[in-house]
């Protein structure tokens, strides 16, 4: 499994969870793999997949049975929802207001270029589902 | 391995190693010519190793011996004749982990692992494993194995011998495990070792390396001849192993962006000396990279440590140590520079890269307390 020299590897685990969690493949009250899994799944030194687990108990996302293994705890992925919501104004939006600025976009401009690249996308999606 | 003075050959493999991420600005055919790269020794006076930050820079000299650890070293100094090869190592290495001795061919790693392991002497210093002075010592030798490609055996010895007289050496010694790697490796067990290719020794070393299950056990370079394949089924194997039966395991590589994942202490040596002694997660982040219009870059990092620099025509990019902080971030993404990670090979070529020449004028020039 590649990781990117970014960032800490411990840190890509803990997002690479987050995400399970997020997308359904970890749900709440469910089991996510072990250390000694994820080592040697991904790869990596069982020191750093530890941490990765362990950063994400210090959240509240993760919680530990004794003798069985780690949890995704009750309330993780709303609580991931909430927190990446905040994130995403400074990730997208604010990446999105420069860049439009240096194309002399406006911001009512871009307003209307999300709607209707929306209203494209539904439509794309409606037709390949009739199609199906 | 030292190089005549005013010769540059030395730096040109980490100035000219250029990857698509080390090169963001656009030289995307590969016409460049390599000549036209032009490496510079670090800016910064000083040992190159003095810019990393605190977590991984090596451990002052002058500390006693660390108890906790598996093994702990002390001023190590080695010479062979008048020649000085280990010019004063200061350094720990925690119990059941996997440690990366990391440094380039002729840098002292096999010498430390021959010290380490009791087959060589110290010519001064303390040297502690597993809380003993290993040289020559019985008890140390019964719970350690040093896995190398060049071993010596008998003028007749089979690969096959090897396995039959290693459980004599090793308590842990696991035959079936054994059986398995020699499957896994396709190695030849009636043919002579000294007709075995280099690959098939490196195999013969690690079979003996992994199925010892030593509570201390050296590595030193164990992919010599092996194909990309064989050398990530290694890594594979001694990970799963490692995780079944933790243990010590000390690595000697210079394959380092291969093994980095699976180390959790990374010492780098250069030259006779320990450059830098981190966690892998911190030698990852140790260093970034800057790179764009000369001018610009020369101006930003003016004042700041720059491990390695190089530059293309009107364009540069320099190895700073540490993380970028707001202000450097925010003045390059003003002046369109990019900021990007350095990984642990690419650091280790930056803080390995200049002239062993350059490295003893400033060792000469900068005081021993102050390092």
């Amino acid at each position: 499994m590649e990781m990117d020299a970014t960032q800490p590897i411990f840190r890509q685990l803990a997002l690479r969870i987050e995400q399970g969690i997020v997308d359904g493949t970890y749900p709440e009250e469910t089991q996510v793999p072990s250390t000694t899994e994820f080592s040697a799944f991904l790869r990596i030194n069982p020191a750093t997949a530890n941490k990765g687990i362990n950063l994400l108990v210090d959240t509240g996302i993760l919680y530990k049975k004794r003798g069985i293994g780690m949890f995704v705890a009750p309330g993780a992925r709303q609580q991931l929802l909430s927190s990446r919501r905040e994130a995403f104004t400074r990730q997208y939006i604010h990446p999105l207001l420069t860049e439009a600025a240096r194309l002399e976009i406006t911001p009512e401009d871009l307003s209307e270029m999300i709607r209707s690249t929306a209203a494209d996308l539904t439509t794309t999606a409606d037709t390949t589902r009739s199609a199906l | 391995m030292h190089v005549t003075p005013n010769t540059v050959p030395e730096t040109a493999p980490a100035g000219i190693r250029h990857t698509a991420r080390d090169v963001p600005f656009g030289t995307t055919s590969g016409t460049v010519a390599a000549a036209s790269f032009r490496a510079e020794p670090a800016s910064s006076g000083g040992h190159a190793a003095d810019a990393l930050s605190h977590e991984a820079r090596p451990l002052p000299a002058g500390q006693p011996i660390n108890p906790e650890a598996v093994i702990s070293v002390r001023g190590l100094r080695k010479s062979f004749g008048r020649k000085e090869i280990l010019h004063g190592l200061d350094f720990d290495i925690p119990a059941n982990s996997i440690c990366g001795l990391l440094g380039r061919n002729g840098a002292g790693k096999t010498t430390a692992l021959s010290i380490l392991s009791g087959q060589d002497r110290a010519t001064q210093g303390e040297v502690s494993v597993m809380g003993r002075e290993p040289f020559e010592d019985v008890e140390t030798a019964s719970h350690l194995c040093f896995a190398r490609e060049n071993q010596k055996y008998p003028e007749s010895f089979k690969a096959g011998h090897v396995l039959k007289s290693a459980p004599w050496f090793f308590e842990s010694w696991d035959q079936d495990f054994a059986e398995r790697l020699v499957r896994m490796f396709r190695l030849p067990v009636e043919t002579k070792i000294q007709k075995l290719s280099r690959g098939q020794l490196s195999s013969v070393a690690i079979v003996v390396g992994l199925a010892s299950r030593a509570p201390l056990t050296f590595f030193d370079e164990p992919y010599l001849g092996l194909d990309a394949t064989a050398r990530q089924l290694f890594y594979d194997v001694m990970l799963q192993d490692y995780l079944e039966h933790p243990r010590t395991i000390v690595m000697s590589t210079h394959l380092i962006d291969e093994a980095a994942d699976l180390l959790e202490k990374v010492l780098v040596i250069d030259d006779g000396r320990i450059l830098m002694d981190a966690d892998a997660d911190s030698a990852r982040s140790a260093a970034f990279s800057l790179s764009g219009p000369a001018a610009a870059v020369g101006q930003l990092t003016e004042g700041r440590s720059v491990l390695h620099s190089r530059r293309i025509g009107g364009l540069s990019s320099v190895t700073l140590a540490g993380q970028p902080d707001a202000g450097l971030a925010a003045a390059a993404a003003e002046q369109h520079l990019e900021i990007g990670p350095v990984g642990l090979q690419d650091l280790v070529a930056a803080i390995g890269s200049r002239p062993t020449d350059t490295v003893g004028e400033n060792a000469a020039e900068t005081p021993k307390e102050s390092r």
